[in-house]
């Protein structure tokens, strides 16, 4: 193993006391010859026995009596949707793999569904032609002619 | 992680005030702790106590054992620190200071040598997580505080094993850093 692998494992399993066997023996057998190793293996230790001394913190005094006044003003309708709530987050951030091909299954059915079932003038299924489609524009006025009609009195002579 | 007895829970969870004070006297330092941790703020810590142990009160109920009492309590608690911290970092960040801290000690000048170096330690500690995130934060917390193994860590912050590991590698090389560059934050 070259530094680089070494140095993964320092970080992680290493001082975390996950490595066994070969693995553990090259690795130790490594940072034995190698200075940088060693030097980062035992500035992890420091700062590891840092946070283990630095003691657990004590809740404030007082504090449950705050929970239990806050826990006691809710009228129990609140509380019982508010544990609701909470439980379906909880079980929605396990689940969130499941949750979003779910969601996106549902939007791609939506999608095709509502192509699937959208109006539009298909005139093929209903046997008028392309000819008959211009005829009906023409005979109801919505030529591109009648578009430019300003009423101008040139236009009286000629049309 | 530390578990509690299922008929305590049993009894909270049908209104018993006094099996709930003793799931608060379990586990508040613990909460307190963590919130702490990923805060490094004094009041958001207690704010995030405080409604974690509510909120917990309130699913009680609906709690079915599927997963340990500790892991549910350790992942709101992560879950509420973290929105807590995001809101705060929102409207204006503010950390404990190291003089504060320092305060603690000084406060106290009949401490004993083992307390006084427990305390200096935090002090450092805390110092020290200023310069991570708080999902870094998080992790380093739960791994050097509480002792939880990776599996453990994984099921509390619901990410994969890797994720674990990568997150912890990178809080250690921060806090590496950190330390080779004299551990005092500028």
């Amino acid at each position: 193993m070259n530094c680089k692998k070494i140095e993964e494992l320092i970080f992680t399993d290493y001082v975390d006391g996950n490595l066994k066997g070969h693995v553990l023996e090259e690795l130790e057998a490594h940072l034995r010859s190698c200075p940088n190793c060693q030097k980062l293996a035992g500035e992890l230790e420091s700062t590891g026995k840092l946070f283990r001394e630095s003691s657990r913190k004590k809740a404030p005094a007082g504090l449950w009596y705050k929970i239990r006044a806050e826990i006691s003003a809710k009228p129990q309708a609140t509380r019982v949707m508010e544990g609701i709530l909470e439980n379906v987050r909880y079980h929605l951030s396990h689940l969130k793999p499941a949750v979003v091909i779910l969601s996106t299954a549902v939007i791609i059915l939506f999608i095709l569904t509502a192509v699937r079932f959208m109006p539009h003038n298909d005139y093929s299924k209903t046997g008028i032609g392309q000819d008959d489609i211009l005829g009906i524009y023409y005979m109801n006025g919505t030529s591109d002619e009648s578009e430019y009609d300003f009423g101008t009195p040139a236009e009286r002579f000629f049309l | 992680m530390r578990e509690i007895a299922k008929s305590t829970i049993e009894l909270a969870a049908n209104g018993d005030m006094a099996a709930f004070e003793d799931i608060y006297k379990e586990f508040s330092s613990t909460v307190y702790t963590l919130a702490f941790g990923v805060t490094q703020n004094q009041q958001d810590a207690e704010e995030a106590t405080q409604d974690v142990f509510v909120k917990i009160f309130r699913s009680l109920k609906n709690f079915r054992f599927d997963s340990s009492f500790s892991t549910w309590l350790y992942r709101i608690t992560m879950n509420t620190a973290i929105n807590i911290y995001r809101k705060r970092k929102n409207h204006g960040l503010s950390f404990t200071s190291y003089d504060e801290l320092n305060g603690i000690q000084l406060a106290a000048p009949d401490v004993s040598k083992d307390q006084r170096d427990r305390l200096d330690a935090a002090v450092r500690v805390a110092e020290f997580l200023k310069n991570l995130n708080p999902e870094h934060r998080a992790c380093i917390v739960l791994r050097e505080i509480e002792g939880l193994d990776y599996k453990e860590m994984a099921d509390v912050l619901g990410v994969p094993l890797n994720t674990v590991r990568s997150r912890l590698k990178r809080a250690r090389e921060a806090l590496i850093a950190y330390y080779r560059k004299g551990g005092h934050s500028s």
